[in-house]
């Protein structure tokens, strides 16, 4: 449904994004994730054609972006509305630049977004919950085939994004094809298929279980240890060592194949003066994603 | 597509209740007190010279040459006395301008023709202008030669009996020996202090449109309204367009409140009405070029500014600036020939010059499609350069 080749761009003579590649089915809930300043919405903004590439090309069913305009919807990363109007008066902006007069059909997105009790509120007063509800509904006026989503849950409290989320299924289930960019790791863990971006390159694509492959054949251990600089330190130097990350009392550490278990336990027992005993885990998106990025870079 | 542009755009401005008064309420306001303040300076009964007067000599002569001064309605005479007879013995807060010592032996040096002669004395403050001199002494002289005539026909009537009837057509009586007749007036009217305001702020006024214009589009900028809108198939060129016919709209609703307000307001405050020209046609045309240059600057202002508070600030010093140099704070008639000339840079001065030549100068269309032109070419010129500039950043996704 979306297809990118080699997609480049430089601003200033900096790479901001470093040939991309995507492919993204028919149905599918696509995430790229990303750190800030990565380059995830310059991507999805030459998905849009909002800018242009400086080299490669984005075909959105069988048209280039251009002309693909009138069949996807998007929502920028802050809103997209007019904060001076109301929220119907954005709804029926957006719905009458793509030549939608049908209100039974916006009426029933209102409803279906619980924004009927708004209709007639400035948009500029709503909650940042609401306002991405509205952002949504007008990016869904024309009833798009494909949505794009910068960001789409930034800054709202988890029980909306649980609901806006569910949309997202809904709206897939319905056959739409969604682009969703972020830097939550649950919220990829979500997606049917990822691509995690650094530096303004792709590092890693696939499916939440596919991408855990990526690790190979290094190991992640965990273990229950306070956060403690020194110990941070000591690890450092272990050979085969890709990444230590502390989660609360929870230490997990990824190391190549080759590194020994038994050295990192005497290090963590000595710094702690706690006998240590690692535990091997399933490694989550976070750990790939860190590992991936810092090998990459 | 393009009529939600219109739509959306008219709901922002008239949502837009600090803009709706810069661009309806502050202009009509200077149009009332500018006519209301200008007004005598426009009006040939008020008195532009003062001056005083001490007679020495105490003759007949000497007090038909004041009755003559006091006939002028361009002076105003102050009593004084006697001993201040230089301006530094008066007081701090007189305005006199001139103190006319009238000699001894004033009457008897009139009759006696000599080349040398210094018949008066006159004190004139150091502030005076030459122009103002130059009038009171052209006062002076015609009086003391109507006074010489007077005393003439008096020595020649023993000799030619009818001297006095065969002279009585000479007399300097001033006004009603010319017909003065103000170019495209009816042979009563005259200019007014608001014929000359009304075009002026209508002028600053119409260029007001930076303020909304901007600050909507700033607004888009940052609310990210213009990049879902770059995500249709949105053109700079229809962008813009949704922006224009607005601004067109208002510019002339403001045209017509402003004549409103100089036809209808400024005389129930006691000032003159502004009285309209014969050419609506060419009222249009004006105003529809001046419309053009105002929403080209203020677009192109709207494309370079970052936030709301510069494209503010540069558009009212961009205002002011115009304004100042095209003749709307200060009319182009008081300014020097280089400034007058400097002036023309202003699309405020071509506008200006096209509303003057519609409600002063009683011109039609002919007279004003060179400046309506100029107006639309600049404007054009304008909103091209901003469509580049906006191009250019949209493409760096900025």
């Amino acid at each position: 449904m979306i297809h990118a080749y080699n997609l480049t761009k430089r601003f200033n003579g900096h790479l901001a994004v470093d040939h991309v590649s995507l492919d993204i089915s028919r149905g599918e809930i696509f995430g790229l994730l990303g750190p800030n300043a990565a380059g995830k919405t310059t991507i999805i903004r030459m998905l849009c054609g909002i800018i242009t590439s400086d080299d490669g090309e984005v075909v959105i069913g069988d048209r280039n972006v251009e002309k693909a305009k009138a069949g996807f919807g998007y929502v920028a990363q802050h809103f997209g509305q007019y904060e001076e109007l109301s929220v119907w008066e954005n709804i029926r902006f957006y719905a009458r630049m793509y030549r939608v007069t049908d209100e039974q059909w916006l009426l029933h997105l209102l409803d279906r977004y619980q924004l009927t009790s708004f209709k007639e509120q400035l948009s500029g007063s709503l909650s940042g919950g609401y306002k991405r509800r509205l952002a949504l509904v007008c990016a869904l006026a024309h009833d798009p085939d494909v949505l794009f989503l910068d960001e789409p849950t930034a800054g709202i409290d988890p029980v909306t994004r649980k609901l806006l989320w569910d949309d997202f299924y809904a709206l897939s289930a319905e056959g739409k094809t969604l682009f969703v960019t972020t830097h939550y790791m649950e919220e990829a863990q979500r997606c049917h298929k990822l691509a995690f971006l650094s530096s303004g390159r792709i590092v890693a694509k696939g499916s939440p279980d596919e991408l855990k492959e990526y690790l190979g054949d290094a190991r992640v251990f965990r273990a229950i240890v306070p956060y403690k600089p020194e110990l941070r330190e000591a690890l450092l130097g272990t050979e085969g060592l890709m990444l230590i990350n502390q989660f609360g009392n929870e230490l997990r550490i990824i190391v190549a194949a080759e590194a020994a278990k038994s050295h990192l336990e005497e290090i963590i027992t000595t710094v702690t003066g706690t006998p240590c005993s690692l535990q091997t885990a399933r490694p989550n998106l976070e750990d790939i994603f860190i590992a991936l990025t810092r090998e990459k870079s | 597509m393009f009529k939600a542009m219109l739509i959306k755009e008219v709901i922002l401005v008239l949502r837009d209740r600090h803009a709706l008064a810069a661009l309806f309420i502050m202009p009509s306001i200077f149009i009332l007190i500018m006519s209301l303040a200008l007004k005598d300076t426009f009006s040939n009964e008020r008195a532009l010279l003062n001056y005083a007067v001490i007679d020495r000599d105490n003759t007949e002569q000497s007090e038909l040459l004041q009755k003559y001064l006091q006939t002028s309605p361009v002076l105003l005479r102050h009593e004084i006395t006697e001993t201040a007879s230089q301006f530094q013995d008066l007081g701090v807060g007189d305005n006199l301008q001139f103190i006319l010592i009238i000699p001894a032996g004033f009457a008897q040096q009139l009759s006696a023709v000599k080349e040398d002669a210094r018949l008066l004395r006159l004190e004139v403050s150091s502030d005076v202008k030459q122009e103002v001199l130059t009038i009171f002494r052209a006062k002076l002289s015609t009086d003391i030669l109507r006074l010489r005539l007077g005393r003439m026909k008096e020595e020649l009537a023993p000799f030619v009996p009818d001297i006095a009837s065969r002279l009585s057509g000479i007399e300097f009586t001033g006004d009603g020996l010319i017909d003065v007749h103000f170019t495209g007036m009816e042979a009563n009217q005259k200019p007014t202090s608001t014929q000359q305001s009304v075009p002026s702020w209508i002028v600053f006024g119409m260029f007001f449109v930076i303020i909304p214009m901007s600050t909507i589009f700033i607004n888009e900028r940052r609310q990210n309204t213009l990049t879902r809108m770059s995500a249709m198939n949105i053109t700079i060129p229809a962008l813009f367009a949704g922006k224009i016919i607005p601004y067109l709209i208002i510019n002339h609703l403001q045209v017509w409140l402003m004549i409103g307000v100089g036809v209808f307001l400024v005389p129930l405050l006691g000032g003159d009405a502004l009285t309209l020209g014969h050419s609506v046609t060419g009222l249009i045309m004006v105003s529809l070029g001046l419309s053009l240059a105002a929403i080209g600057t203020s677009v192109l202002i709207a494309v370079l500014a970052e936030t709301v508070e510069q494209a503010t600030t540069i558009g009212g010093l961009v205002n002011i600036l115009l304004g100042a140099i095209g003749g709307i704070m200060v009319p182009k008639f008081y300014m020097p020939k280089a400034m007058q000339d400097f002036a023309n840079i202003s699309p405020m001065s071509w506008g200006l010059e096209g509303f003057l030549d519609i409600f002063l100068r009683g011109l039609g269309p002919a007279a004003v499609l060179k400046e309506t032109l100029a107006l639309a070419a600049c404007g054009c010129f304008l909103l091209l350069l901003a469509g580049v500039l906006l191009s250019h950043k949209m493409r760096r996704g900025v």
